[in-house]
């Protein structure tokens, strides 16, 4: 809930263009802020001309008198940001300072949506590449169903790249949309992703991995687990397990499924060390595998 | 061997000669046991065939209905037309406060209409192969609801009663033209692909409630 109250409160004051103190060489004051596109022709405008000719200086350099529109700087790089100042030609009276900031409009926002916490909830993140360079801002939402049957809800943020919603109903016919706008002061893009919340369970890594030796049992290991903590229901849910094991310098092996959170590995070879990781996915096979979990190491019992 | 009046091998022979009057369950036969644990397990089992056999039939249906259908992101809007099937749909509390008389009778009910659904259209289907998938998945579907049936006899709870029959043909609306019937032939194959994932965890969910009686049977045979 704080999330909100943080959001209500910083986003309106993102939504304005900041005033002056970006690009600090800190000579302040009231600089106007304007933005361009890396890569292209950026034009530099003067807040003041009538139309009229300008002279264009950046710090203490003069750069020339110029003819409206503005300065035009061609094929801008990111050596060109900072702070410009245009002045009357004959006088040398400044009109303005203006703060140039340089990247790129959004790309479309690649969205991954994931059920971890099936079936309370969806978590969601996205990446923008390449990456704007400028302060992005995004809006997230989700709508039940593709044809505005519900109205969108908000998919609350719980990152700078992630958000997260409940309140999911199991076994959908229609799929869930989620929508994902980045907006900076070059542009917008979006991107929905539609899905049905069975189709993207995937647990997180099995927890708490530990790999013991049994006494007496020179051939065998004993690996135990427990399932992932944000695995909310493992009673009405259950999930089966993959193992991944390797003595060391040797090559993977991979068994399973099983349903048990423990597993004796047998005609393991003695007194080498073995390299174990576990994955989890929906008993029912629905979704996909967790990531390996961290690997734990053990050797067998031996013979003292 | 002595028959002991309410025991379970009075149960289990009960059991046996119903399952064994039953047409389409071929595979089985009397000696077999089947506590209600292990029809639970076969039940299951039969959902995740089906599950399966499913994915291979909807691909080469959904090609016969030709495009939109078969793309990939073709996501429609549910037309507002009656319900003819039970929804699967369900929120988590609901679904985790069903008693286990009712998680067995609506999955009873959703694959009695489903099979109904799907035996009229095995009658119109256009090529051969497709009639030959459809008619395979409809046995096996049938054999699902009579596993179903099985359970809950085994656990003494009664089978809905209802619209049994076919409710195809006379009276009910049938879709005013060609492309609303392929809708109508789209989301059926929807719902039968969502009641099978829940159905897949209603019963896993009933394995565990249910232990498997089978043991005792066991027992029992080789005591004498």
């Amino acid at each position: 809930m704080k999330w909100l109250w943080v959001m209500a409160f910083v986003a309106p004051a993102c939504a304005v263009p900041y005033n002056g103190t970006a690009g600090g060489t800190g000579d302040g004051g009231r600089c106007t802020l304007q933005h361009g596109t890396l890569g292209t022709e950026v034009l530099l405008r003067c807040p003041a001309t009538a139309g009229g000719p300008a002279e264009w200086r950046r710090g203490g350099t003069v750069l020339g008198t110029y003819p409206a529109p503005g300065l035009a700087l061609p094929n801008a790089s990111l050596a060109h940001e900072g702070h410009y100042s245009c002045h009357h030609p004959g006088t040398s009276e400044t009109w303005a300072t203006i703060c140039l900031r340089l990247g790129y409009p959004p790309a479309l926002p690649a969205v991954k949506c994931w059920a971890i916490s099936y079936p309370q909830a969806v978590n969601c993140s996205w990446v923008l590449a390449p990456e704007p360079l400028l302060d992005t801002d995004f809006v997230a939402t989700y709508r039940h169903g593709v044809w505005g049957a519900t109205e969108p809800g908000e998919c609350i943020r719980t990152g700078p790249r992630s958000c997260s919603f409940g309140d999911v109903q199991m076994f959908s016919l229609t799929p869930y949309v989620v929508n994902v706008t980045a907006v900076n002061p070059l542009g917008a893009a979006s991107s929905l992703l539609p899905f049905l919340l069975e189709n993207i369970i995937k647990p997180d890594p099995p927890e708490d991995l530990r790999v013991s030796p049994i006494p007496g049992e020179t051939k065998k290991l004993l690996l135990e687990w427990s399932p992932p903590g944000s695995w909310p229901f493992p009673e009405y849910f259950p999930l089966k397990y993959r193992i991944r094991y390797a003595q060391e310098g040797s090559v993977t092996q991979t068994i399973g499924p099983y349903e048990q959170t423990s597993y004796t590995l047998m005609g393991v070879r003695p007194g080498t060390l073995h390299h174990i990781q576990v994955a989890a996915k929906d008993f029912t096979d629905a979704g996909e595998f967790s990531a390996w979990s961290l690997p734990a190491s053990g050797t067998p019992w031996m013979e003292p | 061997m002595e028959l002991r009046a309410g025991d379970s091998w009075g149960i289990f022979t009960f059991l046996c000669a119903a399952l064994c009057n039953l047409p389409a369950l071929p595979a089985l036969n009397c000696t077999e046991e089947l506590g209600a644990g292990q029809s639970i397990q076969k039940t299951y089992d039969l959902t995740r065939y089906l599950e399966h056999q499913l994915r291979t039939l909807a691909g080469t249906y959904l090609n016969y209905l030709g495009p939109p259908f078969n793309e990939p992101d073709f996501n429609p809007p549910r037309l507002a037309r009656a319900e003819r099937v039970p929804s699967a749909t369900v929120d988590l509390d609901l679904w985790r406060g069903l008693t286990d008389n009712a998680r067995l009778a609506a999955n009873y009910r959703a694959y009695s209409r489903l099979l109904c659904y799907l035996r009229a259209l095995d009658g119109q289907a256009g090529t051969a192969e497709l009639r030959h998938r459809l008619g395979h998945f409809c046995s096996s579907l049938q054999g699902l609801v009579l596993s179903i049936a099985g359970v809950m006899s085994s656990l003494g709870y009664p089978l809905p009663t209802g619209p049994a029959g076919p409710p195809a043909p006379p009276g009910t609306p049938v879709a005013p033209n060609d492309f609303l019937k392929k809708m109508d032939d789209f989301w059926l194959l929807k719902e039968l692909q969502t009641w099978l994932w829940r159905s897949a965890k209603d019963f896993n969910r009933l394995k565990k409630k249910v232990p498997p009686a089978v043991v005792t049977l066991r027992l029992e045979a080789r005591g004498f």
